[in-house]
């Protein structure tokens, strides 16, 4: 076998383990929900809104914050105002698929009170985001929510 | 790394030509090797500020099409042996593409269609690939059809694969266009001043003119669709339209401008797209990089036009899906190509006649017309969303024509958008007073710093502005 035709079989071996970590072994990010908001929030406006503690989360979303590692809670006072941000690092993968049914449920009810009398709330709310990567999950409601998701995506990819 | 980001304009790119044009040796071709070394390494950094994982997989992908392309070369007198090594170099190559771009979107669709819940892992997609992989296919084919010979030394081959001015959003440069410049180019005053022009001219259309009419439309979608008046959705695709015309030839000008400061000549990737007369002149004149790849190497070897009209519909109708899927794992990319596809077919066959007698005030806003629906499937999140918004733009929500917020967007707009289209059709530069006009270097120097300013004006008041084009 030629160097060229050793050099392909190796290339193709490479490529069939980068594939199998990539794809099977995923390990969960390092990076605490502190430091994902952070890097969220600097690609997203958060004017208007505010920091809330656990309370608040439990009473908006009906999510327990002290069951994860960390979680970060942005909303905002004014009730007309449906713009959130949530992110959370979870202990385990199956919190999270659990955590992401909950806020989808409850985003899902919110859209539908808002729904017939506020098109711009109810807009925002249909293009929210709900997704989780490698042990974290965010979910956004904001104009751009698709900023913050690259930066939320990018971060825990880190 | 965003050309429109200040990293890369007051760090990266100043570091990247002061280390490149810095004189090592008197030997040219030494100087040569230096300047494919540097652009190489400074490649992998601006690829790897994003993209630390995926690194891996464009190296993997150039070293194996580097051996590949020398195993075929050296079979020349053994056709079954080269033809095995190219089948499996193909392989190789649309395997990677297809697996990191198009996995999630094959696994929905299978269980979409057959009720099944196969597990769909989320994969992100690696930034350029799809135009990185384009690249190498047309080298791979080169080589084996003998156009061009295998690149021995790996570093011009890996500097032409991961060159960052066109990295992540193209032009798809063809390995035939600068083979010659890998190893023998030269940067001159001339050719440096060139590019800075391209570079700013398409900074500006970015961060001037595509991020200040996406805006518009970003917060048109953020209402509900059915209810947007039929005038406030034309006001949106409207905005659509020129924000993705500035967006990606802006994109492309500052490719072509990095590559000539860089000592290379890249092919133009537009040439006044609406200005077209018809959909076919109208791609002769959009993504021309793309149009001649797909005509290169999948529609002139189907067989072209060269086998009877049903092959050509159905060459046609082939390309233009593909076409469709390579910017986008999702049926609304399906759905544009095909759309596409069917009308070359119908100008082509059908209307050939009736068009060719069209006056062009009738053919031009036709045209118009058809690509701005073309671009609500484009610009859809999916489908569904993409036809809903094509239902507000004709009213068949029993939405009202025109509203206050109609009013107000295009009174608000209204200057802005006049400029944009006398642009985009290129009516300024034809316009008998322009043209007549000479600019001498005093007014081209003041003209291109004042727009560079204003360019960092507006980069430094947007906080995110990443280019459509980046997610293909």
């Amino acid at each position: 076998m030629s160097k060229a035709g050793a050099g392909q079989i190796i290339c193709i071996i490479l490529l069939v383990v980068f594939i199998g970590v990539s794809f099977f072994g995923k390990a969960d990010t390092v990076k605490t929900a502190e430091e994902i908001a952070e890097a969220v929030v600097a690609e997203l406006s958060t004017e208007g809104l505010q920091r809330f503690d656990g309370e608040r989360l439990s009473s908006q979303l009906g999510i327990d914050g002290g069951e994860f590692e960390s979680f970060v809670y942005y909303g905002s006072e004014d009730i007309m105002d449906v713009r959130e941000l949530l992110i959370i690092r979870g202990r385990e993968a199956s919190d999270l698929e659990v955590v992401k049914e909950l806020i989808e449920k409850k985003a899902e009810e919110k859209y539908n009170t808002y729904k017939d009398y506020d098109p711009i709330a109810s807009a925002l709310l249909e293009k929210r985001v709900i997704e989780s990567r490698r042990g974290a999950v965010i979910y956004i409601v904001h104009d751009s929510p698709s900023a913050g998701l690259e930066a939320f995506l990018k971060c825990v990819e880190e | 790394m965003v050309f429109s980001s200040a990293t890369f304009l007051f760090l990266f790119l100043p570091f990247t030509l002061v280390l490149y044009n810095l004189k090592l040796f008197k030997d040219k071709d030494k100087e040569t090797v230096k300047k494919n070394t540097v652009l190489l390494i400074m490649s992998l950094i601006f690829y790897a500020w994003g993209e630390p994982v995926y690194i891996i997989l464009m190296l993997l992908s150039i070293l194996y099409n580097y051996f590949a392309a020398i195993d075929i070369d050296s079979y020349i007198g053994s056709p079954r042996r080269k033809k095995a090594v190219f089948i499996c170099a193909l392989i190789f190559n649309i395997f990677v593409l297809g697996f990191f771009k198009y996995y999630g979107f094959i696994v929905e669709s299978i269980n979409s269609l057959f009720s099944l819940s196969l597990p769909v892992r989320d994969i992100p997609l690696p930034v350029g690939i799809s135009f990185y992989t384009f690249q190498i296919l047309s080298y791979i084919i080169d080589v084996y059809r003998g156009d061009v010979k295998a690149q021995k030394n790996i570093i011009p081959f890996a500097a032409y694969i991961s060159m960052f001015p066109q990295l992540i959003a193209g032009p798809i440069v063809q390995y035939y266009d600068v083979e010659k410049q890998l190893t023998d180019r030269e940067v001159t005053t001339e050719k440096f001043a060139a590019g800075i022009m391209f570079f700013i001219k398409g900074l500006g259309k970015k961060l001037i003119f595509a991020n200040t009419v996406g805006a518009v439309y970003t917060e048109i979608l953020a209402g509900d669709i059915p209810s947007l008046s039929v005038a406030t959705s034309w006001i949106g695709i409207i905005c659509y339209t020129l924000q993705i015309y500035f967006d990606f030839s802006g994109y492309s000008d500052m490719a072509v401008g990095l590559g000539k400061m860089l000592g290379f000549d890249f092919v133009q990737n537009f040439n006044f797209p609406y200005k077209a007369t018809s959909i076919t002149d109208f791609w002769r004149r959009w993504h021309i990089s793309l149009s001649s790849w797909f005509r290169d190497y999948v529609y002139i070897p189907l067989g072209g036009n060269r086998k009877g009209k049903i092959r050509t519909v159905l060459n046609i109708l082939i390309v233009w899906s593909l076409t469709g899927l390579w910017h986008g794992a999702a049926w609304n990319f399906l759905a544009w190509g095909a759309f596409y596809g069917l009308l070359l077919i119908a100008e082509k066959y059908v209307f050939a006649k009736v068009t060719e007698r069209l006056p062009v005030f009738i053919k031009y806003p036709l045209t118009m017309l058809i690509v701005m629906i073309g671009w609500v499937f484009f610009s859809g999140e999916n489908l569904s969303s993409a036809l809903a918004y094509l239902k507000s733009m004709f009213g068949l929500y029993g939405n009202s024509f025109i509203d206050s917020r109609a009013e107000y967007l295009f009174s608000e707009n209204a200057f802005l958008l006049a400029i944009m289209i006398l642009c985009a059709t290129g009516a300024f530069a034809a316009l008998p007073r322009l043209k007549k006009f000479r600019f001498n270097i005093a007014v081209m120097s003041v003209g291109y710093t004042t727009l560079f300013i204003l360019c960092i004006i507006y980069l430094i008041s947007e906080t995110y502005n990443p280019f459509l084009y980046f997610r293909f």
